[in-house]
């Protein structure tokens, strides 16, 4: 027996489960209203009921049909987003110097061929190209280096 | 007519001032530069600048965003020809017909007939676009609310059921990203929605944050380990070998003119766009020849009309994008959300209220593709160094650009953690098969989609009917339907997945 088209079955209950929240967070929030004179919950809630369906049309099907898993590149993802989440969580506590040398050197562990003095170099001349042309060019007010917390 | 000729010079007298060439030569030059890199298409390029263009004039904005929307199609013939390996989605078809030149040492033939082949597409397509824009904005002022919404709803159902691999996927994600798009306080109400007490979403997710994230960090997430660079062979590139025969010349006229027609046509359908019509201009070539045989082992026409064609279609693209608002796809979603993000409404209006950015925008089109034209042949020198240099320096330097950019528009951190989301969203939905450009053109759209849609039902006293009974509305209304059938209908024929021919991502 060959395994159903899990894939397809996860986009799909995935679909469901967000046009399940949008309908009822919507119409349970916000006022409907009527036809005549809309109110802002009756669009979010109309969307979240066709995403239900739509995510039907794609989950049912799945279960009848096989298909392949797709393999995430687990480290590439993880280094990248945690770069990204270092450089929100930095940018404002310790200033932009730090935050891209964070970044740089996270998301740098995303790639197979790692050498830390490598990525300590980058992310300098990234510092420094950031601070050249977003401070210095461009003359946008955010801290170089600071202690906020 | 002498109106029209007050709208060139307005449109002069915007694109020819000093900085807003300088902005459009920085559009063409890193669009060429991101054309020949492999790996970064011109959407992920424009979705990471676009942060940094917040804080220029509207006007030139729109010049370097669309330098680059335009320049791509000038660089990725280049790594096309040379090294088999398309810069750029629009740009594969030349591999095959311009590799087998190359290898025949008449490369620099290839890149010169491409290079004028794609400077001709581009004027004509220029030319259609200052022509009949005012005649479509006659005629889109007499639309109301409801034909908008139809018009919309058609624009995005051909979109994401034209190109994307799964008709339904498409539209599902144009639907998660209208969703997406309704956070923020409520137009008529001024009820915040799906803000979940967080102050930084009263104003919605802003655009940027949704543009980067799908398509800036997702690519950088997903080539990180697959981009190799290239090994070019440097010799065959030389002035000399640029000359062509005089058979060259003779089947140049006629392959330019039929790929720009074809490019001209499906530039401006929304949904199909410059990879499409690329491939449709090759297998027509191929049709109408004498000697079917020659293509795919150097016919020049083989390489003209496709890069013909992926020009104009580039330069069609703008016309429903700028003269209705409706943009045809996910890269002219992002252009739209230039004038969004800088409070300009799009649309026919657009013409009329600012028509120093509209014209502004055409004529720099001019001089965008001039500066393409002289600059193509002798920077290949330097693309080709380029493609030395290895990724591993160049997606932390995209990361920062991204994260700064971001961060600069609002002063907000907040924006930057949007950005991390919307980068996981976008690398599950590659995981999981979900196109992504339709949710950015959901989301674009769907606010005014639903201001349409409220005042239509508004000034109809709650009658579903007005989409139907008014002419025009039902009509398109109709097409929307008949396309919807399609989709599902060779969806349910093909079942297990075909493999889609050419994914429009620009």
């Amino acid at each position: 027996m060959l395994s159903p088209d899990y894939k397809d079955m996860i986009g799909g209950a995935l679909l469901i489960a967000f046009g399940v929240f949008c309908a009822s967070y919507a119409a349970t929030h916000y006022p409907l209203g009527t036809l005549q004179e809309m109110g802002p919950g009756l669009f979010p809630s109309a969307l979240g009921v066709v995403l239900v369906g739509i995510g039907l049309l794609i989950f049912v099907p799945a279960l009848f049909r096989t298909g392949t898993m797709p393999q995430p590149e687990w480290w590439p993802m993880i280094a990248v987003l945690a770069g990204g989440a270092f450089f929100a969580f930095a940018v404002e506590r310790l200033g932009i110097v730090p935050a891209v040398v964070g970044m740089t050197i996270i998301v740098r562990l995303a790639d197979d061929k790692f050498s830390p003095l490598g990525a300590l170099v980058l992310a300098a001349i990234l510092a420094l190209v950031a601070v050249l042309v977003f401070r210095v060019g461009l003359n946008m007010p955010f801290a170089i280096v600071t202690w906020r917390f | 007519m002498n109106d029209l000729f007050a709208n060139f010079l307005l449109g002069l007298n915007t694109a020819l001032i000093p900085a807003n060439i300088g902005y459009c030569f920085i559009g063409v030059f890193l669009g060429m530069l991101v054309g020949v890199l492999p790996g970064i298409g011109a959407l992920a390029a424009i979705s990471m600048l676009f942060p940094i263009t917040f804080h220029l004039h509207p006007a030139s904005a729109l010049m370097m965003l669309a330098g680059i929307y335009y320049g791509t199609a000038y660089g990725g013939s280049t790594t096309s020809i040379l090294l088999n390996v398309p810069g750029d989605s629009s740009s594969s078809v030349a591999c095959l017909d311009g590799y087998p030149m190359s290898q025949q040492g008449r490369s620099g033939v290839a890149l010169l007939l491409t290079t004028l082949a794609s400077f001709f597409a581009a004027s004509c397509g220029i030319l259609i676009m200052m022509l009949f824009s005012p005649l479509i904005v006659n005629v889109a002022l007499k639309f109301g609310d409801a034909e908008y919404f139809s018009l919309m709803l058609l624009g995005l159902v051909a979109a994401s059921t034209i190109s994307s691999g799964s008709a339904i996927k498409g539209i599902a994600m144009v639907v998660v990203g209208i969703a997406i798009g309704t956070t923020g306080m409520d137009m008529y109400t001024g009820v915040p929605r799906f803000t979940f007490d967080m102050m930084e979403l009263w104003e919605g997710i802003t655009i940027v944050a949704v543009a980067t994230g799908l398509f800036g960090v997702t690519e950088v997430i997903t080539s990180v380990r697959t981009v190799k660079p290239g090994q070019v062979d440097r010799k065959s590139v030389s002035f000399r070998s640029m000359i062509p025969t005089r058979d060259d010349l003779r089947r140049f006229p006629k392959a330019a003119i039929r790929g720009t027609a074809v490019g001209a046509f499906f530039g401006t359908l929304p949904g199909t766009g410059p990879t499409i019509a690329s491939f449709m201009a090759y297998a027509l070539e191929k049709r109408v020849a004498k000697d079917p045989s020659r293509f795919g082992r150097g016919a020049v026409e083989g390489v003209i009309a496709p890069e013909a064609a992926n020009n104009a279609a580039d330069q069609t693209a703008f016309i429903p994008t700028m003269t209705l608002g409706i943009p045809g796809s996910a890269t002219m979603a992002l252009i739209l959300g230039v004038l969004i993000v800088h409070g300009i409404n799009p649309g026919p209006r657009l013409m009329m209220e600012k028509p120093e950015i509209f014209w502004g925008l055409v004529m720099s089109f001019w001089v965008g593709n001039i500066l393409l034209l002289i600059l193509n042949i002798p920077l290949i020198g330097i693309w080709i160094r380029l493609l030395q240099v290895p990724y591993t320096i160049l997606y932390p330097a995209i990361m920062m650009f991204v994260c700064i950019g971001v961060y600069s528009i609002n002063n907000s951190a907040f924006d930057v953690w949007l950005v991390v989301g919307f980068g996981a969203l976008g690398y599950a939905m590659r995981l999981l098969d979900f196109p992504p450009a339709p949710l950015i053109l959901g989301f674009v759209l769907g606010h005014m989609m639903e201001e349409h849609f409220r005042r239509a039902m508004i000034l109809s006293n709650g009658d579903f009917a007005t989409f139907v009974d008014r002419p025009i509305s039902g009509t398109i209304l109709a097409l929307t339907v008949a396309l919807l059938g399609w989709g599902v209908w060779s969806a349910l024929k093909a079942r297990r997945g075909i493999v889609t021919v050419a994914t429009e991502e620009a």
